[in-house]
Formats: C-alpha cells, sequence, structure tokens
C-alpha cells in the first residue's frame, strides 16, 4: 500500500483533471430559500477545497461547478467504498429578478451559500394606507 | 390566481438539457446516511465520510472491538423569520453509522478532523492485528 502523487496541496492549487481516473459528474444537492430582499441558495459540497468553487453567470443562467479534492491512493486496500470522486455541477436558470451584478458567494465547512439580491421591483414593499 | 414568481423557473428542464450536453452524470447517492469510505493502510484504518456542514462538536466517534459508530447530525437550512423554502433537497438531521470491521481497533489512539465538510477519522489497528515483519534466518 503506497500514499503516492497527492494532487492538491494544503496551499491550495487542485489539479483533478490530470488524475488517472477522471471525476465523475454529479448533481450537489442544493437548498433554495427566498429572503424579503434576496433568495439565497445553499449547496453541498463536501470535499471541496476553498478555491475549487467556480461560479459563472453567463446569458441568464448561474453555473456551479466545483472538484472535490483527491488524495490518489489508488484503489487499493477498501474495506468499504461509497464516495466516487467527483466533480459537483449544476445550472440555474436566473430570471430577471436578480440583481446580478451584487450576487456574493460564501464557502465554509463545505457548503456553499449564494445569495442573489432581488431588483428593487421584487422586494416586497408596504402601502401607506391613508 | 397569483402564481409564486421564483427566478428559478425551468430549474429541471434546463439541468437536464445541461446534462445531456455534459453527459456521464451519475444520479444522486443515496445510503443511509452519509456516504462512507473505509480504507486498510496497514497498520491503521482510514474512514472517510462526508458531512458538510456538521460542526465537530456534534460528531460522537464510538470504537468498540471491530465495531466502529460514527453519529453526528447534519444542519439544516437556516431559515429565519420571514423566509420561506423553495426547494430542499440537502439531506439534514441525525445519521449513524454503524460498521463491523475486519480488525480489531485500538481505540486510545483513534483521531479525528475535519476538513471542507469531509471527516477523516484514523483507526489504529489493535497490536495483536498489526502487520509484522518476518526475519528470514539464513541458515
Amino acid at each position: 500500500m503506497t500514499d503516492h502523487a497527492i494532487q492538491c496541496s494544503d496551499t491550495g492549487t487542485c489539479t483533478p483533471v490530470q488524475r488517472e481516473v477522471p471525476l465523475r459528474n454529479v448533481r450537489p444537492a442544493v437548498d433554495i430559500v427566498e429572503r424579503d430582499d434576496a433568495w439565497l441558495l445553499v449547496a453541498d459540497l463536501p470535499g471541496v477545497p476553498a478555491d475549487g468553487v467556480d461560479l459563472q453567470i453567463e446569458r441568464g443562467e448561474l453555473r456551479l461547478t466545483a472538484a472535490q479534492r483527491v488524495d490518489a491512493v489508488g484503489d487499493e486496500g477498501y474495506v468499504l467504498r461509497e464516495r466516487v470522486p467527483c466533480r459537483f455541477v449544476r445550472v440555474f436558470r436566473i430570471g430577471d429578478g436578480i440583481e446580478t451584478g451584487n450576487i456574493d458567494a460564501s464557502f465554509n465547512a463545505g457548503i456553499l451559500t449564494v445569495t442573489l439580491p432581488k431588483v428593487t421591483e421584487m422586494q416586497p414593499r408596504r402601502i401607506e394606507v391613508r | 390566481m397569483l402564481t409564486r414568481f421564483t427566478p428559478f423557473a425551468g430549474l429541471e428542464q434546463i439541468q437536464r438539457d445541461f446534462e445531456r450536453a455534459f453527459g456521464d452524470f451519475d444520479a444522486p447517492r443515496r445510503t443511509v446516511g452519509p456516504a462512507l469510505d473505509v480504507r486498510d493502510a496497514g497498520d491503521h484504518l482510514l474512514a472517510t465520510t462526508d458531512v458538510p456542514g456538521v460542526r465537530a462538536e456534534d460528531i460522537e466517534i464510538l470504537v468498540q472491538g471491530r465495531q466502529l459508530t460514527i453519529k453526528g447530525r447534519l444542519p439544516q437550512t437556516e431559515l429565519p423569520e420571514g423566509t420561506h423554502v423553495i426547494r430542499r433537497e440537502r439531506p439534514s438531521g441525525s445519521f449513524t453509522r454503524v460498521l463491523d470491521l475486519p480488525f480489531e481497533l485500538n481505540p486510545d489512539a483513534v483521531e479525528a478532523r475535519l476538513d471542507n465538510g469531509v471527516l477523516t477519522i484514523r483507526l489504529p489497528k489493535a497490536e495483536k492485528e498489526q502487520p509484522r515483519k518476518i526475519t528470514v534466518s539464513v541458515g
């Protein structure tokens, strides 16, 4: 049993594409929550390093790609194997209701939270009754 | 009738189109509790499990003889007042994984760490299970 050729350094740079076995594409589990001023998108991305999340907005689509950090130890020695090294991929169509210039994202403990602010017209307003 | 507006209309359709274009998509995994790997690394076993969002204090690891138990709680997406759920897919709540291993473990030397939502447990085998190097004497 040898542990060799670790693909990711502790300082960050991750090169899973160079792994001999290609990463499988998997849809991450996602929660979507609506607030008065924004929608929150929460995605489970376990095993993805802090700099491994890629979010892109293009032509009304929000594309999420995140590759897991994979230590190349080969297939030897597994007593049980349920986890599959994967690349999380998911795309969302986003409508006109989102202030695309102010989208914010944070990533902590394998959970990505994307805040998609509503355009002002989408936010609830209290109408004064005279 | 009013229909709730959501900017995520067509969520499923667009994902299907995308997956067709991308090819090679795995179906979401369904296991009882978080997915778990156990690997034999000679003098120890390495157990690895996906527990996104779990805090270290919410994890309990029990080792007894050949049995490993991992307990924990996956946190639910917070829902402060005035918010509501549009989609809920993330698993949440308590889980327990119990494994009968082919080796006896040394419970005093177990180490665990959490890294990017992945729990890794290093489980040294009991002394009597350690691989031994046999010296061949030349006679």
